[in-house]
């Protein structure tokens, strides 16, 4: 793979702004059923690179469905359970790096283990603590299309409990055979792009310190204890 | 800016004098207040409307339905696209808020008005009601949006879908009571996902700059004209009494809000920058439904090359290049077509 530098693109703006071809390429990649690699693989081949990591998410999700509707776990236990498994499938440090993006390279050796570390603690607090509420989800893999460079998405929906209906995308990217998750898209929003803006601010202004220092602080505040959903819950009046 | 000022202009300036003037603003008041509320709980940012499906298996059930219009459409769509990504690439760093300044202390102001007003009677609302009332009541605004959903479908050239909010609005109107219950979905009729906005975005306009409305809410100016052109297609709800409007829109507005208590109070506490969470979340999500009124999908608001590819950027920095949006190039022939496809 090799990438251009800007000075370069002229050829690639040429191509795109060719509408037939682009129509050409749309055909090709629905009728394939595929995104990107459409032209160079065949609808089997296709299938069978797909293959791995749906199946990754496919399981992952039955696992942690398994745990979610485990009524004899302590919620506690069930948020332990699932960030093993979250600890496994998804690639912290490719994501920290993308998030950060360009600002990646203002962080020496230490800062960036440091911000790997802070960002993992950071989104399993984040997403844990709304664990409780899932209990009545499913959630359905519904297809999975290859993106440019080979990476994949994988598409599911969720079935069941207040959120039904919701689209939830896993990115893949594969690491020497080993599939990992690189990005959540719930609704079209993008976990990845959605943090990169947040630090962006930080880091523009600030630098890295600051964004560490901010970092620590969110994950040193205790996570409240939540309301409890059901009206019993508050004795006023 | 423009339609705020509408908005006072119409509404609340001529109240007394002539109700009918006054009904108009109170729906779009309504109407956008729940979606407002809607767009500040991104993690399930589903309108109203939505709560059904767009169902991903069905898709390509749906292109067959579509086959004698399906053409036209994608054509439309594509144009529309390359526009668009001409014009992102024009301007090469593309900032959707130039109105930052302004639009933060308007956000200022709407979290104000929802942590003291909304918020509170959300919660009473929930404490008072049995979840089933509260689905009822769902239920009974999704059938009141229908017609909005239905104009759009129309406006998108989209006969199946046309049809399959008339079958919801007899369906539910009728068999449903009025709408309190979903018997189009138990019956398999999908519910579809349209507003203005998408339309607008399904026939080319670009989004315009990012625009926080006082007591609405997260907008863009496309997104924001596409709301007043909604309104119109309720505009069947200002036959009743004003004080009936008034009523069904508050209860539903403080319905929707009780439904995403929890998720809005993580996201505030839990962002970094709760302003630009949901400004990117609003965003990102406004994209996702305009590309899938066009059929196809676009996951995010920035250029995807630059959010996954970062990496070679930097290798392509260790080897001495300058840095700059990165490209994909054609070695394996097929990322061109991939990049052409989105």
């Amino acid at each position: 793979m090799t990438t251009e530098s800007p000075g370069s693109s002229g050829p690639v703006r040429a191509f795109r702004s060719r509408t037939s071809i682009r129509h050409l390429a749309l055909v090709l990649a629905v009728v394939a059923g595929s995104g990107a690699a459409a032209a160079t693989r065949s609808p089997e081949d296709t299938a069978v690179f797909l293959a791995p990591p749906t199946a990754l998410v496919t399981a992952t999700v039955a696992d942690v469905i398994a745990i979610l509707q485990d009524v004899s776990l302590s919620s506690a236990e069930r948020r332990t359970r699932i960030e093993r498994l979250a600890f496994e499938v998804f690639d912290f440090e490719t994501m920290s790096k993308l998030v950060l993006a360009r600002n990646w390279k203002k962080f020496d050796e230490a800062q960036r283990r440091e911000f790997v570390e802070q960002f993992k603690v950071y989104l399993s607090r984040n997403y844990g603590s709304r664990l409780d509420r899932y209990q009545q989800t499913d959630v359905r893999i519904v297809g999975a299309r290859v993106e440019p460079r080979d990476d994949v998405t994988v598409m599911s929906k969720v079935v069941g409990g207040g959120f039904d209906g919701i689209q939830l995308d896993y990115r893949l990217r594969d690491h020497g055979g080993e599939w990992k998750v690189i990005d959540v898209v719930i609704e079209g929003v993008s976990m990845l792009a959605n943090f990169r803006s947040q630090f962006r601010d930080v880091m523009s202004k600030k630098g890295p310190d600051e964004l560490l220092k901010q970092m620590r602080k969110k994950n040193a505040e205790p996570v409240p204890k939540e309301e409890p959903v059901a009206p019993r819950a508050k004795a006023t009046s | 800016m423009a339609e705020s000022n509408r908005i006072h202009a119409t509404g609340f300036g001529p109240w007394g004098r002539d109700p009918g003037a006054a009904r108009h603003a109170l729906l779009l008041a309504g109407a956008l207040l729940g979606l407002m509320i809607v767009a500040s709980s991104p993690g399930s940012a589903q309108t109203t409307p939505s709560t059904g499906d767009v169902d991903l298996a069905a898709d390509p059930e749906i292109d067959d339905g579509l086959a004698p219009m399906g053409g036209i459409d994608r054509e439309a769509g594509l144009e529309a696209e390359a526009e668009f990504e001409a014009e992102q690439e024009a301007g090469a760093v593309h900032n959707p808020d130039p109105w930052e300044t302004v639009n933060r202390k308007v956000f200022w102001f709407n979290e104000m008005a929802d942590i003291y007003f909304v918020l509170p009677i959300a919660k009473g609302w929930r404490f008072t009601t049995p979840g089933i009332v509260r689905n009822a009541v769902e239920n009974f605004n999704e059938l009141l949006v229908m017609p909005v959903i239905f104009a759009n479908n129309v406006f998108q050239l989209k006969p199946k879908n046309s049809i399959q909010d008339l079958g919801r609005i007899l369906y539910n109107a009728t068999f449903g009571l009025a709408g309190f219950i979903d018997v189009a979905t138990m019956i398999g009729i999908p519910q579809n996902d349209e507003d203005f906005g998408q339309t607008l975005g399904f026939w080319g306009s670009p989004p315009g700059p990012y625009v926080v409305l006082p007591l609405f809410g997260p907008a863009n100016v496309r997104d924001g004209i596409g709301r007043v052109g909604d309104t119109a297609a309720t505009y069947y709800t200002s036959l009743l009494p004003i004080y009936v409007t008034f009523i069904v829109r508050g209860v539903e507005l403080v319905n929707l809000r009780a439904r995403y208590i929890e998720e809005v109070d993580e996201n505030r506490r839990e962002s970094f920058d709760y302003y630009v969470f949901l400004r990117d979340a609003y965003l990102q999500n406004r994209e996702m439904r305009v590309g899938r009124a066009r059929e196809r999908f676009r996951p995010a608001a920035e250029p995807e090359e630059d959010l996954y590819y970062f990496e070679e950027d930097e290798e392509e920095q260790g080897e001495g290049e300058g840095s700059g949006d990165v490209l994909e190039e054609g070695t394996d022939g097929g990322s061109d077509d991939g990049q052409a496809e989105r």
